[in-house]
Parts: structure tokens; sequence; C-alpha cells
């Protein structure tokens, strides 16, 4: 998984960048014709059509973004190998949600592959929605730095993305960012009682 | 109370190294508040990775349709240039059949290209001459007096008369016609014969697959 970078270290690196370097990443693997076709021939053989393929690529894609970020990808396989995992794993859990049933053998195959694969990002859209207000609730600034901040941007583009005094000033506002994060959950307990322990 | 909640923070961000998890963990489960604290913040951790996600999703999404809309557009401009190419090698075939295929135009070109003037050096000669441009002149009834007054046999001239007359009768009646038909298989069933191969050729020609679909006689 070459091309523009020379490794998958490369690619890992830019992917831990985030913002345009991520982007350009994830743009480079999203245009690989080999992961992508073996990723669609593995849906098309397990009962999915070339828009799902392309629906699991991009959700695939999404999380190995995720797990990198956040030093999940322990880079025992290549990186081909790993996202091809997840696509596996994505196709399987698309299926449910499809109602679509997973045969004995596929699902066989999907424990074997999933031993290093990762936590995923599969969340009801019911919850989506309710965390999605709580984020708006929480207004455009803290949003925007706590995106920031999970993306691995320094405090020094933080504070000049933001028009902060200072970076020092950023880890203290994500602080007070996610403080009320939380409580804006919890003052919704009603809501979201029923996600907490999940 | 403040520096372990950063902790926890940095601990659902995965930003703390092996150990601190470990002693961070530890704070939380001997402390319900805490428990509670860390719980929260999965949730507020899922809404923002969920918000990146969306971004991210979008992203991939419009160079989905990006790529898409290139391959459609290249399939359509593919597609229109194989119409065109097909339209314009029809019309030309078509074209050129039409111009060159009838029965008249062929029995023209076999008759100019094949049949050259005799050096007069009888009067035979200067009679075939004579029918020669009578055909030129489109003068037919002249062309059969001409060749009726020849009379020699076994010479070159007598086979010059026979091919003038087959081509003639194509011009003149046709190449479904009883005349032509005989006159012109006379000289394909000989291949001794000096216009032999150009019967063949005629013939081969008459038959061809744009005639059968274009024929104009």
């Amino acid at each position: 998984m070459k091309g523009h970078y020379k490794s998958d270290k490369d690619i890992i690196n830019a992917l831990k960048k985030g913002g345009k370097e991520t982007n350009k990443a994830l743009a480079h693997l999203f245009e690989n014709k080999i992961i992508f076709n073996r990723v669609q021939n593995y849906v098309l053989y397990n009962g999915g059509g070339v828009q799902d393929a392309t629906d699991v690529y991009i959700e695939s894609l999404i999380i190995l973004e995720k797990n990198i970020r956040k030093n999940k990808f322990k880079q025992d396989s290549t990186l081909m190998t790993y996202l091809t995992g997840i696509a596996k794993y994505c196709w399987s859990q698309m299926k449910k949600s499809k109602g679509i049933p997973i045969a004995g053998n596929e699902s066989m195959a999907l424990e074997l592959e999933i031993i290093d694969t990762p936590e995923h990002l599969f969340i009801t859209n019911e919850l989506k929605a309710k965390l999605n207000q709580a984020l708006e609730l929480l207004g455009e600034k803290c949003k925007t730095l706590l995106k920031m901040w999970s993306q691995n941007y320094s405090s020094e583009e933080i504070s000049k993305h933001l028009e902060m005094p200072t970076p020092g000033a950023v880890r203290k506002q994500k602080f007070y960012c996610k403080e009320r994060l939380a409580e804006i959950i919890k003052s919704d307990l009603k809501v979201f009682g029923v996600y907490l322990n999940e | 109370m403040n520096d372990i909640k950063d902790k926890i923070q940095d601990l659902v961000s995965g930003k703390l190294s092996g150990s601190e998890e470990m002693e961070v963990q530890a704070s939380i489960n001997e402390n319900v508040e805490l428990q509670e604290y860390y719980q929260l913040l999965l949730l507020s951790e899922k809404a923002i990775e969920e918000e990146i996600a969306s971004e991210h999703r979008s992203f991939l999404k419009s160079k989905s349709e990006t790529t898409q809309k290139n391959q459609t557009k290249g399939n359509t401009i593919i597609y229109w240039i194989g119409i065109a190419a097909s339209v314009i090698i029809l019309v030309l075939s078509i074209s050129t059949a039409n111009l060159s295929f009838t029965d008249g135009d062929l029995a023209d070109q076999y008759t100019y290209n094949t049949i050259s003037i005799r050096s007069a050096d009888s009067e035979e000669d200067i009679i075939f001459n004579q029918a020669q441009k009578a055909y030129r002149d489109g003068d037919y009834e002249k062309v059969w007096a001409k060749l009726n007054d020849i009379v020699l046999s076994g010479s070159l001239l007598e086979k010059d008369k026979e091919w003038l007359t087959a081509v003639t009768y194509l011009k003149t009646e046709g190449s479904e016609s009883d005349s032509f038909k005989n006159s012109v298989s006379k000289i394909t069933s000989d291949p001794q014969h000096p216009y032999h191969e150009d019967a063949l050729k005629l013939m081969s020609e008459l038959q061809s697959f744009w005639r059968l679909f274009v024929v104009k006689k």
C-alpha cells in the first residue's frame, strides 16, 4: 500500500496528523484499487451489492483512521491486512443491521480475522442524533476545540485556529469543554441513562 | 479532584501510557463519583468521535461521487465515440457502395480499366475501337452494330469482343439478365480466356456483401 507514500508508516503518520494530511491519506487509501477490489469481492461474494461495498469501504477507512489516531493499531500486520479485516467486520455489522443472515463459515472466518480488529464505531442512529444534540448545546467553539484535540492537533494549531490568547490556555479550555459536555449528558439522564455502562 | 478528572479525560481519549492507564483505572474503581464521570466521558467521547467520523464520511462520499461521475463521464464519452465511429463507418461504407457498385458503374469500370484501344492494324481493330468509343458515348445500339461487324474467330480480338459484349450486357440489361449471365459464364468457365480473372473479379464484386444490402441497378 505505497503509491504517494513510501511505506505504511508514512500513511500512519499522515493519519495521525489530522486535518489536510489525514484527508490526503484517506483519499490515497480510498483510491487504492487493489484493496478496494478485495473488499468489494468479499462483500459481493457474501450477499452484498456494489454500493454496499463502497459504503463498507468508507466505514472501514473511518474506523481505521480512528484506531490509528488512538494508537489501537499495534502494527502486527500490514495496513492492507488490517483494513481488510475491518472491512469484513464492518460488512458483518451492516448485514446484521439490514437483517441479512450471516453464513456459518463467514462468521467463523470473521472470528479468526477479528482477533486484532478494532473497537468499532457502530452506534444506533437514535444515539447518534442525541449525541449530536448534546454537541450543539456545547457551542461551536468548544465543539471545534474537542474535535481538534481528539485529532491530535497541537495546542499551537488549536489556539491559532480558535484565536485563543496562548497555547497554554488550550488544555484548560479543553478540560472545561469536556466537563460541560459531560454535564449536558448528565442533565439528560432520562435520555442517556440507558446508554451509560454500555 | 480536577487533576484526576483531567487524567480520566486523557484516559478516555487514549492519550495515556500503559502504566498511567492502570493507575487512573485503579482510582476510578475506588470512587463511585469518578465511575459516573468516566461513563459520562465515554459517551462524550462517542459524540466527538461521531462528529469526526461524520466529517470523514462526507469527505469520502464526495470522493466516491467524483470518482463515479468521472467513470460515468468516461464511459459516456467512450459510448458516444463508439456510436460516432460506427455511424462514420456505416456512412462511408454505404456511400462507397452506392458510388461504385451499381451494375452500370461496374460495367463502366471494367470496360475502361480492362480493355485497351487496339492498334488499328486491321479493319476489325478499327471497328472494335469504334465499338469502344460508342460505349463511352453511351450509344449502345452502335456498340452492338459494330460488334456484329467483327467476324474474326480464334483471335485475341474475338476475346476482346466477348468481354466487351459481356460488360455491355451488364450495362444495358443488368447483372440478372440471361444475356449477361450467358456471356460472362463463357469467360469464367474458360481459364485460358485473357479476361478470365477480370470476369471472376467482376462476378465477385456483383455478389459482394454490400451489394446484397444496398444494391442499385
